[in-house]
């Protein structure tokens, strides 16, 4: 499918007729000239037409059960999109500016992202650093104060696992390919008297922006 | 199950989109997605593996779910379109992204295939006694139909590579059947004139 194709809304309006004769002509031109939507436009409308589609038969509730919790598993929510002007925080600002911005006049898409976990306030700030790669820088606070002696691990869903020591107010992941993860933000395991287990926070990083799951 | 009227399908997809009770929803469409998406596969001519297809099953509700019931949200009636519909839809164009995910190449080897088979009559080409040289003038046929105006091309692509009738061609597309007679009928004098100069 091309960059352009079109979105299944368009699709949708267009085998519908509810389109004006200006977006209509145009995807019509779009379906003449790309064979994936044509498939789709012709695979579509075979199966809005099967009679045999009809038919609303069920499975056991407990198939259904089992099988959304599975799929909950695999579900994610967008909390950000690439930022064109957003500026880097603060907290990282006159520190370790990533190589691509020593070029002030061309903006770097990033984002900024602020969430609690465990007993931990933590910020995470990604800039994109080449094609499909990130830079994460990661601050971590306990209160109103810079939490101390934690360590972070950033597992890949390849398995690969990245881990830092919080020496200082924040660390670094370099160049981390875009994809799924998991963050886990702990206490020293030395240091750690609490009995609550820590849990991971799921996320994912692609071109479109940043999905918590 | 029974077919939902438009209120009770406005039901189950508030339950799921505000309140998160998805099940309903899910029990609703569970077969319909199934079978839509071996549908898919079957037209794709994939081997139809069930534990691929429950993959692709199970990521349709993903799909549904996702970002927030993002796909349940943009559902809008109208245009004789129900919920179902719109699940259809859906399914079909996961199960698509699947497979060209594992087979990039599908679509070209399917129009060379049928055109081989379907348009060798019009453009006389059993008159070739070499093979080689009617595969080049099948091939030169399927180049020039870029050359084509939109509508020409799109029907021809729709008639001769998707082996679809007038009639159903007329449907698709919301025009008179003699109207994409006479679109064909230009398109094929169009290609023969290009094909021969």
């Amino acid at each position: 499918m091309k960059s352009e194709c079109m979105d299944l809304e368009t699709l949708t309006a267009y085998i519908d007729g509810c389109l004006q004769d200006k977006e209509k002509d145009a995807v019509e031109k779009h379906l003449a000239d790309c064979d994936e939507c044509l498939e789709e436009f012709v695979i579509a409308n075979s199966l809005l037409n099967d009679s045999g589609l009809t038919e609303y038969e069920s499975a056991p509730l407990n198939v259904i059960r089992t099988a959304l919790q599975e799929v909950r598993e695999k579900i994610k929510k967008k909390i950000s999109d690439w930022m064109m002007e957003l500026s880097p925080p603060p907290w990282i600002l006159g520190h370790d500016i990533s190589p691509v911005r020593s070029d002030a006049a061309s903006p770097v898409p990033s984002i900024l992202v602020k969430k609690d976990i465990n007993e931990f306030h933590t910020e995470m700030y990604f800039e994109k650093a080449g094609d499909k790669k990130a830079r994460v820088w990661i601050r971590v606070l306990r209160g109103n104060q810079n939490a101390k002696n934690v360590s972070l691990t950033l597992i890949r869903d390849d398995g690969v696992p990245f881990a830092r020591f919080l020496k200082r107010e924040y660390v670094i992941f370099d160049r981390q390919s875009f994809g799924s993860y998991h963050l886990n933000v702990e206490q020293n395991p030395l240091e750690n008297t609490s009995s609550a287990q820590s849990a991971p926070y799921l996320f994912e990083v692609n071109s479109e922006g940043f999905y918590e799951k | 199950m029974k077919r939902l009227t438009p209120e009770e399908e406005q039901k189950i997809l508030h339950e799921c989109i505000t309140h998160k009770r998805c099940e309903k929803l899910s029990r609703q469409y569970w077969n319909l997605i199934y079978k839509t998406v071996e549908k898919t596969f079957i037209f794709k001519n994939a081997p139809l593996v069930r534990e691929e297809i429950e993959e692709v099953h199970q990521d349709v509700f993903v799909q549904l779910f996702d970002d927030d019931c993002r796909r349940l949200r943009q559902y809008r009636e109208g245009g004789g379109r129900n919920l179902a519909g719109w699940v259809i839809l859906i399914a079909n164009r996961t199960a698509l992204n699947h497979l060209r995910g594992k087979d990039p190449h599908g679509i070209l080897g399917r129009q060379y295939l049928i055109l081989f088979e379907d348009i060798k009559q019009e453009f006389d080409i059993r008159r070739e006694v070499n093979r080689l040289e009617a595969r080049q003038k099948l091939l030169k046929i399927l180049d020039t139909t870029d050359q084509l105006p939109t509508l020409e091309r799109l029907v021809f692509k729709l008639h001769y590579v998707y082996e679809l009738s007038l009639a159903e061609i007329a449907s698709h597309l919301d025009k008179e059947i003699g109207n994409i007679y006479t679109i064909k009928s230009r398109a094929i004098k169009h290609l023969k004139e290009l094909v021969e100069d």
